[in-house]
């Protein structure tokens, strides 16, 4: 280490988004040098627990193992499962579970913009974006009665029908969010505060990106062409038309106009589902103590922030023998180190929040110049305010 | 349809490739589904061959499991139309893995994950840090393996009961 390297701790509470995970960065100067993550301050032990539960409890935790992505997880879980025990869940529940996680990419997609927006001190488009998120957000309260963990799936199907009646409704909500979403993909491409702060930022080529097995809009922000939904389809995804949106540009940029584009594709797939909606059975049964039989199946789901996997084994149990989760963050924290190197502190919030991490916010984070054993420390809103005024 | 059969040929060209007598147990349950069971010594050049002949770059993630007398480690790789699932297994007396991290550099987490949880070393690991337990945690205690549930852990780590 040259005398002109520091190092900087950043987290556990680190700078982007509500959950804890560390970075130490090295710095010189201004700019990052090497960046180390340190990760699993927010490891519960749920893959434990889950060999602990039969498989109905099981589908709450799987739930809970995220906010953002409740569904997702739970899907997959299900369809793991399903697969497992043997049971076919009918089509019109797999049309309704394809409508909820496009619902759910939506919302967290937006989600995204309004924390990006705000990273980069652009809080008027904050409040736009996450004022217009509240329609999607409704849509969800009004099918399932709640707007996070919808406990809509159940193995062997889904747990609340669509009501025909409220069709026209949901069709004019997603003309509301297809048309605002619109209007944003406009703003990302054209308005001068965004492009300043994300054109050219965090850039990752795609070589590199598929040698760090980067996943989901971050890889295909560095043009990386794979997208689960397509290319290992589950659910009904095999007969819902929809483009995968991949762009070339690497950076920040690049995140911003994959993630609207891919908003725009799931609005119109919501309502193609709302048109080609099979009728019949929402549920297979399975009894609550149920032995699932011997084997084990992989379960590959398009998650909102990318390839989800899950991995299950029976044993001809009431629970399963071992129950393996690989959310798509952990999947996108070698590409992320390798993003922030070569770049700003500055840039470190927008950075981190661009691959849209599922842990953690920075409260706090600790400078230290090791030669001079001097510390210093700075809030994640100092942070923030450091990066905003630095570009001024 | 081409497609639905080619989880068949590539374990196929892989058994050829590493040769027969070093693939103990390979399965297709469906479409876009492949497990293939191989001796560990094999498994750098497997992994190898799957990047470099047929273009097997992403890798998912690796499950570890406790199978008692044995750890079983699991590499899960995603690809157009395949979820291919190649398996190594090592004795529980002695567990290690030869490290694929130089190869798929996507590895690296993972194989740390594994060792901190199943406790399956990646040998040649150019960074086998803890990743997941924290630094307080005590060393051989490795919470995935059976043997251990949530009083004995908690007895174990805390020095409390539940």
């Amino acid at each position: 280490m040259s005398d002109r390297e520091f190092s900087v701790p950043i987290g556990p509470q680190h700078p982007a988004l509500k959950e804890p995970a560390s970075f130490l960065f090295k710095v010189d100067g201004e700019v990052v040098v090497n960046v180390e993550p340190r990760v699993g301050y927010n490891h519960r032990g749920i893959e434990k627990a889950m060999e602990a539960r039969t498989y109905i409890q099981n589908l709450y935790i799987t739930e809970r193992v995220c906010g953002i992505c409740s569904n997702a997880h739970q899907t997959n879980y299900c369809q793991t499962v399903e697969e497992v025990a043997g049971i076919k869940a009918p089509p019109r529940a797999n049309y309704i579970r394809v409508f909820m996680s496009e619902l759910e990419r939506i919302h967290s997609h937006l989600l995204w913009v309004g924390v990006a927006a705000h990273e980069i001190g652009f809080d008027t488009l904050f409040y736009y974006v996450w004022r217009d998120r509240e329609v999607v957000m409704d849509l969800l309260e009004m099918i399932s009665g709640n707007r996070v963990n919808y406990a809509m799936n159940t193995i062997g199907g889904v747990r609340r029908d669509l009501s025909k009646d409220n069709f026209p409704k949901y069709h004019k909500m997603l003309d509301i969010l297809g048309e605002r979403t619109k209007f944003y993909a406009n703003i990302a491409t054209h308005e001068k505060t965004i492009l300043d702060r994300a054109a050219g930022v965090g850039y990752l080529s795609k070589a590199d990106m598929k040698r760090l097995c980067g996943v989901g809009p971050n890889a295909r922000a560095s043009g990386v062409d794979y997208d689960v939904r397509r290319d290992l389809p589950h659910l009904a995804y095999d007969e819902v038309p929809f483009n995968v949106i991949t762009n070339d540009g690497g950076d920040v940029l690049a995140n911003v106009l994959v993630r609207i584009g891919e908003t725009i594709e799931s609005v119109g797939m919501c309502k193609y589902v709302l048109d080609h909606l099979p009728e019949g059975p929402i549920r297979e049964k399975f009894s609550p103590m149920a032995k699932v039989p011997e084997g084990e199946a992989v379960g590959y789901f398009e998650a909102q922030r990318g390839e989800l996997v899950h991995y299950f084994q029976s044993r001809g149990d009431v629970k399963p023998y071992r129950y393996k989760i690989r959310a798509p963050t952990l999947g996108n924290i070698p590409s992320l180190a390798e993003k922030l190197k070569g770049g700003y502190i500055a840039d470190i919030p927008i950075v981190l929040a661009g691959i849209d991490p599922c842990f953690s916010c920075t409260d706090r984070m600790v400078f230290v110049d090791e030669d001079k054993e001097k510390t210093w420390e700075m809030d994640g809103e100092q942070l923030r305010r450091y990066g905003i005024e630095w570009y001024k | 349809m081409p497609v639905l059969d080619e989880n068949v040929k590539v374990v196929e060209r892989l058994t050829e490739a590493i040769g027969k007598e070093n693939v103990l147990e390979t399965k297709t349950p469906r479409a876009r589904r492949a497990f293939i069971r191989i001796k560990v010594e094999k498994l750098r050049e497997a992994v190898t061959y799957l990047k470099e002949k047929e273009g097997i770059t992403h890798l998912s993630t690796i499950t570890g499991l406790d199978l008692g007398e044995e750890r079983e480690i699991v590499y899960h790789f995603g690809a157009k139309n395949l979820a291919l699932s190649v398996k190594v297994r090592v004795p529980a007396s002695d567990p290690k893995v030869p490290s694929i991290t130089d190869i798929i550099n996507g590895a690296t987490l993972y194989e740390r994950e594994v060792h901190d949880l199943v406790g399956v070393y990646p040998e040649g690991h150019p960074d086998p840090k803890r990743l997941l337990l924290s630094e307080d945690w005590p060393e051989g205690v490795h919470p995935l393996l059976k043997t251990w549930d949530v009083n004995s852990l908690r007895k174990r780590v805390d020095g409390k009961e539940w």
